[in-house]
């Protein structure tokens, strides 16, 4: 793209005509700030061995490392001093959906803006070092909504890696903002698009696609790309294809006609195993019937388990091969995707230590499975839900109620509603106590089947109207923390409040977790007991990933803010008394004060 | 036009009124800040009101099968409130066909932008959220089973072992799977969810299904671009009854005045035979709703 060659351009005029004006300013100039040294001098190349065991003051990639923890092991705030945090600084994004996750190397942080605006700031000042502005097509500019956001990136040698709204993969060069390389995945026009970003394995990037609903047929996939030219290597079907020993469980459906399966958030890695972990969305349209599994046929081979949708594809990154899967939800007709990050530990379960990938889905269940074979071993509840009736303890197979089941004709019931008890604003995980933080919404659906504008091409998944409302005798209270102890299952703390839960949560080796929601107020807990240490106000709904870094010592906590998710949207239906502003998308910085 | 010859018998004064009434109407707020309920818009403030003269902004989708009947109708319902037509046609690169959104959203942001009232909307029950209303419908059609088979009169001629291929999410669609539903396992059609009416007129006429299930306007669309689906043969639904559907145009639901002026202008046009000619000269498979 030619816009960061615009800007410099842009820029290096400015520079000639200032330099004039500043040499004549004399002496005037110098009262103003000395200019910093070049942040970009001390970046270095992110090596592979970065990306494995990543300095404790980079936050590297959507989850920070390849285990999925979204964990800081940064401590200089801390239960103690958290009550001190201020603003450090602040930079105004892009209005529009904002749930982004910044990228920090070195002191150099990198934020995706609204509408696929890439900046490189300076960490500890907030100064604006490059951009990358993406001509995009005025079409999808039109569209806006949600596709716009983009929830994480990806850091590598010299290059920053984005996922674009037109379905393109771009390697950006982290110290210009130029773009080394631009390859187009797929065809925008036909519905395909990215929500998600590139992930970095083995010298590949890994990305998963979205909007699969279209005419196209197979549904969505993950692909793998040179992180040289964008090149794809290989391809892994997220729907069973003729030829896929899976590909009879669609109850007989041909290929043309089954959708969905998204892939639309990021992957895991175990580099012990050398394996990739990816969750695979719902199928399309979302209700069953609309979709033809069901009624369920009785031909034998034939089942409507609708694979690989709402589950863990474990693949090897070498050759793009699935090792093995584990679907959490069959056929499912709610929109109660499992399509989360996977993280990765090792835990004890009947005695012994198992190696786990452990991930929550919509419904709130977390569900553990053994990563090297996929056998599943154990789940557990969190919010109120009336979907799952009975889950076998040693299979893990799921009983549906029969009566949450939606039916063309019918208004049922289902609880939680389609954006998920949990949806896709991340759990995280604290290897120091084993502790699991949960960003969790109470509600319920009536729900029924509808149709809707028919007689254009489907891209979709609604084809139902989703009254959502407050579970049975609720208190009012949605938004939900919990924090679950997962070597032995047992609940440490939940703190409830009247706001949607719409942002991450980010636990830190400081004993505190930070966590924002609807509300737009971003607070700190004592990790151990669910108190809160300290909140602010923000501008405006806090909807993305926060993180913790470090640059020349000092420790930052960022977390951008911005209205127009389409998750928040439909949370904030349940509290109509909270209003957020529309427009005023930011990145907060917080940082304790300077003793200098 | 029925409700502009109405308008042309007013009183001088009376008609002025009126038609004064009528501009305000769309000049009150038809691209106002969001209310309480609408879709969220990014800077939505960059959409102002429309500095109405005497005009009629209306947007036709070249995406909806019926579009060059929508807007004939359109200039139609136009003149008959004595307005000039001022259209926006959505979706006319071919390109961007398919990129229909999966809510109503990009619905609202065509009528903060663009129009006061959209045109090809199927009356629905339900299925619209409060800040629109739709007008009364100006035609009724089909949804049509069609094969290469010319030995089936009906559907119900077809072997169960064949499957139909019926586009997605279409109200036919719904009753078509009740009545799956409905029957024992073995008197079933299997039943494949088809994209779009092009991809389930594709499937019938490659063998991969036995009958499609698509809405009548969008195969006499297809049929002038698709050689290959003119000598499909359309059978009748039985054992099912003829599904149909009405269509009319859409509007913010603020613009209750405005609606009711469509409206009238539409019953008079179907009145004095205006839409049924409209429909009669481009062979369209629809008739107007009385």
């Amino acid at each position: 793209m030619a816009n960061a060659d615009r800007w410099m351009s842009r820029l290096r005029q400015s520079a000639a005509m200032a330099l004039p004006l500043l040499l004549f300013a004399g002496t005037a100039s110098q009262a103003q700030p000395a200019p910093a040294a070049d942040p970009m001098k001390n970046v270095r190349p992110v090596t592979d061995q970065m990306l494995l065991n990543p300095d404790a003051g980079d936050w590297l990639m959507w989850r920070r490392t390849y285990d999925g923890f979204g964990f800081s092991p940064l401590d200089q705030i801390n239960k103690s001093n958290v009550a001190n945090l201020r603003v450090a600084w602040a930079w105004s994004l892009t209005n529009g959906a904002t749930e982004s996750t910044p990228i920090v190397h070195d002191g150099i942080l990198y934020i995706w803006n609204y509408a696929d605006k890439v900046q490189a700031l300076n960490a500890a000042t907030g100064d604006l070092i490059w951009e990358y502005r993406r001509d995009l097509p005025q079409t999808i500019i039109d569209q806006a909504g949600n596709n716009m956001a983009k929830r994480n990136m990806a850091i590598y040698q010299d290059k920053l890696l984005i996922a674009t709204s037109d379905a393109h993969l771009v390697a950006l060069d982290l110290k210009t903002g130029k773009v080394d390389w631009d390859h187009e995945t797929a065809d925008w026009r036909q519905g395909w698009r990215y929500t998600a970003g590139p992930f970095i394995v083995d010298g590949m990037v890994l990305q998963g696609m979205t909007g699969c609903g279209n005419a196209e047929p197979g549904g969505c996939f993950i692909t793998a790309h040179d992180i040289n030219t964008g090149a794809e290597k290989w391809r892994v079907w997220t729907i069973a294809h003729p030829g896929d020993p899976n590909s009879d469980t669609w109850n007989g459906v041909p290929l043309e006609s089954r959708f969905g399966a998204s892939a639309w958030v990021a992957g895991s890695f175990d580099p012990q195993q050398n394996l990739v972990f990816y969750g695979v969305g719902q199928p399309y349209p979302w209700i069953a019937e609309m979709r033809g599994t069901l009624p369920a046929k009785t031909a034998p081979g034939i089942s409507n388990t609708a694979l690989y949708s709402d589950s863990t594809l474990a693949i090897d990154p070498a050759t793009g091969k699935v090792k093995w899967y584990h679907q959490y939800l069959q056929n499912d007709t709610w929109d109660l995707d499992y399509v989360y990050e996977r993280m990765l530990m090792d835990l004890p379960f009947n005695g012994k230590t198992r190696k786990m990938v452990i991930t929550t889905g919509k419904l709130g269940i977390i569900e553990a499975l053994d990563r090297t074979t996929g056998e599943w071993l154990w789940a557990k509840e969190t919010v109120p839900q009336n979907v799952v009736s009975h889950i076998d303890p040693k299979t893990g197979e799921k009983t549906i109620n029969q009566a949450a089941i939606p039916h063309i004709g019918q208004t049922t019931v289902n609880c939680p509603a389609d954006p998920g008890g949990r949806g896709w604003p991340a759990t995280a995980y604290n290897p120091k106590t084993e502790t699991l933080f949960l960003p969790l919404n109470e509600f319920c659906s009536n729900t029924t089947p509808t149709p809707l504008d028919p007689g254009q091409a489907y891209t979709g998944g609604g084809r139902a109207i989703f009254s959502r409302t407050l579970v049975p005798h609720s208190d009012g209270n949605v938004g939900r923390i919990d924090a679950i102890k997962l070597s032995d299952r047992s609940n440490v703390w939940s703190f409830r409040e009247r706001g949607p839960a719409t942002g991450g949560v980010l636990p830190t080796a400081g004993g505190v977790v930070f966590e924002g929601g609807w509300d737009r107020i971003f607070r700190a807990f004592d990790d151990t007991t669910g108190k809160v240490l300290w909140q602010l106000r923000t501008n405006n709904a806090i909807n993305g990933f926060p993180v913790a870094y470090s640059v020349n010592g000092r420790e930052y906590v960022a977390v951008s803010v911005g209205n127009g998710s389409s998750h928040a949207k439909s949370l904030a239906t349940l509290t109509p008394e909270l209003t957020v502003p529309d427009g005023g998308s930011v990145l907060w910085v917080f940082a304790l004060p300077d003793k200098k | 036009m029925a409700l502009g010859c109405c308008l042309s018998r007013c009183p001088e004064p009376a008609r002025y009124i009126s038609l004064i009434a009528a501009l305000c109407a769309w000049l009150i707020p038809a691209g106002g800040f969001a209310q309480s309920g609408t879709p969220f818009v990014v800077d939505e403030w960059r959409f102002g009101t429309r500095g109405s003269t005497a005009t009629l902004s209306y947007c036709i989708d070249a995406r909806d099968p019926d579009w060059p009947v929508a807007r004939d109708i359109a200039a139609a319902v136009a003149a008959a409130l004595l307005l000039q037509p001022k259209e926006f046609l959505v979706g006319d690169d071919p390109k961007t066909a398919d990129m229909s959104g999966e809510d109503m959203d990009d619905t609202y942001r065509l009528l903060i932008q663009h129009c006061d009232v959209a045109f090809g909307f199927k009356l629905v029950p339900d299925a619209y959220p409060a800040w629109l209303t739709i007008t009364r419908p100006y035609y009724r059609a089909a949804y049509v089973y069609v094969t290469t088979d010319t030995g089936w009169k009906s559907l119900a001629d077809m072997p169960v072992d064949r499957p139909i291929g019926a586009t997605i999410g279409t109200s036919a669609d719904m009753r078509l799977t009740q009545y799956i539903l409905a029957v024992p396992a073995a008197r079933r059609w299997d039943k494949y969810p088809m994209a779009s009416d092009e991809a389930a007129l594709r499937a019938v006429t490659t063998g991969g299904i036995g009958a499609a299930l698509v809405w009548a306007p969008a195969l006499w669309a297809l049929r002038r671009k698709e050689p290959a689906f003119v000598s499909l043969h359309e059978i009748q639904p039985t054992p099912l009854p003829v599904s149909t559907a009405d269509v009319g145009a859409i509007l913010l639901s603020k613009q209750s005045f405005l609606r009711s002026n469509i409206d009238k202008a539409i019953a008079s046009l179907t009145k004095d035979g205006t839409i049924a000619g409209i429909l009669k000269q481009a062979g369209f498979p629809g008739t107007p709703v009385p």
